[in-house]
């Protein structure tokens, strides 16, 4: 006698063996007493997680909910500050213009510090007096990497929100994805240009995860805004496959934790 | 989908701010629920509550009339838990086998010790859940409570067929083995 997988025991007791599978099984299970005996303890087993209790909320709950939605609705998104504090949409500017100033703020920073090391190989120019070098070096490397901490955390936490929305987008058809489409434009440049950053501050990491964020950004800002159900399942099944959303979160989360070092030694040598 | 639900949303579509909260008043109870069995939290259930209607709001534009609301609301509700799950630290599969065979030791099992003894099976559910895999959690939560054929879950978690029936087994073989000692010593019959 060939006794059923314990798996299609579970199957069964869900229901979703069907026909002659469904048939065969309960066949045996009448004829064979260890397999009764074990689909017995299986059943036992899982009506008791039917009593796992769960917390009824009280009787306010839904005012509560709705009270602590409503700033996130008025403003159709969260209000969301970027690491300086400012919000940039606090401007009425398009926000590649912020993205773009950012962005300049960190090439600048970088050539300063460039710049600075290249001051260092010409002494003989000093005339006033200036801070130790290693001090001053250390800081504008400092400001170079707090610069860049803050600007991809931002960016991270932007494309996560795309990720999101594609891997909860729905429908059957042709499923329009302009809203997404728009946002992945605003970000395939900056992308580039922070990966291109980090990579001069030899930043591996975030080259990497900035490298595969492009392909998906490139492939949604550069696709049609309305696209086939398969291809947005195959889209998403790509971005799980790479657990991309779970490592976007990994660095953002990260590197909050390096800014905050990052500041900490910068007020250690201004201080 | 349900007329009242229907009209809330073409009515939230159209830019009336109380058709949203008819929607967040007549879903919340039902997708807190499905977030904790989720999450096993009560604090993460909330904010994925939170997070499930703002997202939903946000996309509200490209909902289609069509789809039933509430089945929309419940993808994203599931979503939303496996984020917050995955973004929680990970345990070690090592210790979770380990600790599974050192908590299955029932211990009293007669008499006025029954009661107790619901209680802690109860309370060793609700550990057993923890120590599940995000994906067998929420594969298993789908088809145990919320009753989704396995078809349906793999479409939901975007696994499949073959997948989704694998997290649902190692789930089930995690429960029997935090339970079955306690279940068969404290005399339930099915």
């Amino acid at each position: 006698m060939t006794h059923p997988h314990e798996d299609d025991l579970v199957l069964h007791y869900y229901g979703e063996l069907r026909g002659l599978e469904a048939g065969s099984l309960e066949r045996h299970l009448r004829e064979c007493d260890s397999c009764r005996e074990s689909f017995s303890r299986l059943e036992q087993v899982l009506r008791a997680v039917d009593d796992a209790p769960v917390p009824e909320p009280s009787t306010d709950f839904e005012a509560a909910v709705w009270t602590r939605l409503r700033p996130g609705l008025r403003a159709n998104r969260p209000p969301r500050r970027s690491a300086f504090g400012i919000r940039p949409s606090a401007f009425g500017l398009p926000r590649w213009v912020f993205a773009g100033g950012i962005a300049a703020l960190v090439v600048i920073a970088f050539l300063t510090g460039a710049l600075w090391r290249q001051a260092r190989q010409e002494p003989q120019q000093a005339a006033v007096k200036k801070p130790a070098p290693e001090e001053a070096g250390g800081a504008a490397a400092d400001l170079r990497e707090r610069l860049l901490l803050a600007v991809v955390g931002e960016h991270l936490e932007r494309t996560e929100l795309v990720l999101v929305e594609l891997l909860n987008a729905s429908g059957t058809g042709l499923v329009n994805i302009s809203a997404e489409q728009e946002r992945a434009q605003d970000l395939v440049s900056e992308n580039r240009l922070y990966r291109q950053t980090a990579q001069s501050v030899g930043n591996l990491a975030i080259v990497s995860l900035l490298d595969q964020l492009d392909l998906v950004l490139t492939e949604v800002a550069g696709g049609p805004s309305a696209i086939p159900a398969a291809d947005l399942d195959a889209m998403r099944r790509r971005i799980e496959g790479q657990n991309l959303l779970f490592k976007v979160q990994v660095v953002r989360s990260a590197l909050g934790a390096q800014e905050r070092d990052a500041m900490t030694r910068q007020v250690r040598v201004t201080s | 989908m349900p007329e009242s639900d229907a009209v809330a949303v073409a009515r939230a579509q159209a830019g009336d701010p109380d058709a949203f909260r008819d929607l967040v008043d007549r879903h919340s109870r039902r997708i807190f629920r499905l977030a904790f069995r989720m999450t096993g939290n009560a604090q993460d259930a909330e904010d994925v509550v939170q997070e499930a209607f703002l997202r939903a709001y946000k996309q509200l534009e490209r909902f289609e009339s069509r789809a039933n609301f509430g089945t929309w609301l419940h993808r994203i509700t599931v979503n939303c838990s496996i984020d917050l799950m995955r973004a929680r630290p990970k345990r070690e599969e090592g210790q979770d086998e380990e600790a599974l065979e050192t908590m299955a030791t029932p211990q009293g099992t007669n008499g006025p010790e029954r009661l107790a003894l619901s209680a802690e099976i109860q309370e060793r559910v609700t550990d057993a859940m923890d120590r599940l895999s995000p994906m067998e959690r929420a594969a298993f939560t789908l088809r145990h409570f919320e009753g989704m054929s396995i078809e349906e879950i793999g479409s939901a978690l975007n696994l499949r067929t073959n997948a989704t029936k694998h997290s649902i087994f190692r789930a089930v073989r995690k429960m029997r083995a935090a339970l079955e000692p306690f279940v068969t010593a404290g005399g339930r019959s099915s």
